[in-house]
């Protein structure tokens, strides 16, 4: 899967999260702002890191920005961003 | 739907017009006419409980009344009005807004740019800052930073012989100077024209290097008044954060210790920018320096004059005003569209 766009998904409400991925030319890229970001931004970074490589994607860019989302939650944000980002149209 | 059950919907007529500026003004807020969509949360009397309002990229009065302050309807608020601005294509916004409202925002992950005391903040959010911005623009110019520069800031509609002589005459006495062209487009030169104008122009000087101002360098998120073309003093306001802007983040990332200007007899608002510029500049240490505009046959040269010439079709006194670059594509195929568009309105910038 390639990021040829920017895909956003989220909301800054509580337990959400916005995430906006965008193409990258060096490799990944990761900006976090959580709320939790203490106890919490290593483990929402190998969230992401993780779900890239189980889809191949090399270079992107991503923000988050966290207001203490659950991980599924977290998960389904950044599927929705990064398909968005990939140019995928339909049933979004 | 919102999971209140509040009534939510889009402002409709004056009424709401009415109700919407007098909830505002209890935030120290002023209703802005150059706004593109404004979302309205009433209670079941029909009275505005929340508001907030969208141009293009920029959140502006958003408010929550004091008795659902609570209710988290800021942050519903502000991811409706971001979601309303993605479908446009927006990934980066700006939230503009009062002191008094400003910390909620930054709850939110909003950063704060800049702010003009007691009167306005500015703060931005997404996949751009304006660290970033200015530190990419700097890396990708090879320029000496280690000596002091100038910079000045162009809107160039189009590229006069004016703005020629302002930017040789700074060129003569800097080391470097950065031009950077008002990204904003609402001119009657769109920018990629302007910018491609005012390199053109200046291609000769080794030490001038021209950039975009990108969005924070006189833009509408900041700087409003200079497009609505109002005089008042949220005009004084809006010119000082931008000026702050300038000097705090360009100035400083670019290692500029003076910012040059041309004179401005004509337009009150840019005199009332170059006000700003005196107040603001001169505690920071940087130096402003106001030149003279260049004048022929007893009359300033202005952009506004090439574009009554343009109007009037008179290349004879286009060809006095502008230099050979300007006038070769004012000649060209390419401008035809852009002098059609003037002569079918009447503009100041």
């Amino acid at each position: 899967m390639e990021i040829i766009n920017t895909g956003q998904a989220g909301t800054v409400e509580s337990s959400d999260c916005i995430i906006t991925v965008s193409p990258s030319e060096n490799g990944m890229e990761i900006n976090i702002e959580s709320t939790v970001k203490l106890q919490f931004g290593d483990h929402i970074r190998d969230l992401i890191i993780d779900f890239f490589n189980k889809k191949g994607i090399v270079n992107v860019s991503l923000f988050i920005n966290d207001r203490g989302a659950l991980d599924y939650v977290i998960l389904s944000r950044l599927e929705s961003a990064v398909l968005q980002a990939s140019g995928y149209k339909e049933g979004l | 739907m919102n999971p209140w059950g509040f009534t939510e919907r889009e402002l409709k007529n004056e009424e709401d017009l009415e109700k919407l500026k007098v909830f505002l003004s209890s935030f120290d807020l002023v209703y802005e006419d150059s706004v593109d969509y404004t979302i309205l949360i009433l209670d079941n009397e029909n009275e505005i409980i929340a508001a907030g309002s969208l141009f293009r990229n920029i959140l502006k009065g958003l408010a929550v009344n004091q008795d659902y302050q609570g209710d988290q309807l800021i942050d519903y608020l502000v991811s409706h009005l971001i979601s309303v601005a993605k479908e446009k294509g927006y990934y980066h916004y700006f939230i503009f807004t009062s002191p008094q409202m400003a910390e909620s925002f930054k709850y939110l992950g909003f950063n704060e740019i800049a702010r003009a005391e007691q009167m306005a903040v500015l703060l931005e959010y997404g996949n751009q800052n304006i660290e970033n911005y200015y530190s990419i623009m700097k890396e990708k110019t090879s320029a000496d930073y280690s000596l002091e520069g100038a910079g000045i800031v162009v809107n160039c509609n189009p590229f006069t012989n004016g703005h020629r002589y302002l930017i040789e005459y700074a060129s003569q006495r800097e080391k470097r100077v950065h031009v950077f062209v008002l990204e904003e487009d609402l001119s009657t030169f769109p920018f990629e024209t302007r910018l491609m104008l005012v390199r053109e122009g200046t291609k000769d000087l080794g030490n001038v290097f021209v950039h975009p101002g990108g969005s924070y360098i006189i833009s509408s998120a900041i700087f409003p008044a200079y497009f609505l073309k109002t005089e008042d003093a949220k005009t004084l306001a809006q010119a000082k954060l931008d000026v702050k802007i300038f000097a705090n983040y360009v100035m400083r990332i670019f290692n500029l210790s003076a910012r040059y200007v041309g004179e401005e007899p004509y337009c009150m608002v840019t005199s009332c920018y170059n006000k700003a510029m005196m107040e603001e500049l001169l505690p920071l240490g940087k130096k402003l320096i106001i030149i003279p505009r260049k004048q022929i046959s007893g009359e300033v040269i202005s952009a506004s004059h090439v574009r009554k010439a343009l109007r009037e079709n008179d290349f004879t006194k286009i060809a006095s005003l502008v230099p050979e670059t300007t006038l070769k594509f004012l000649k060209s195929a390419e401008a035809k569209y852009i002098i059609e568009k003037l002569k079918n309105k009447e503009s100041r910038h």
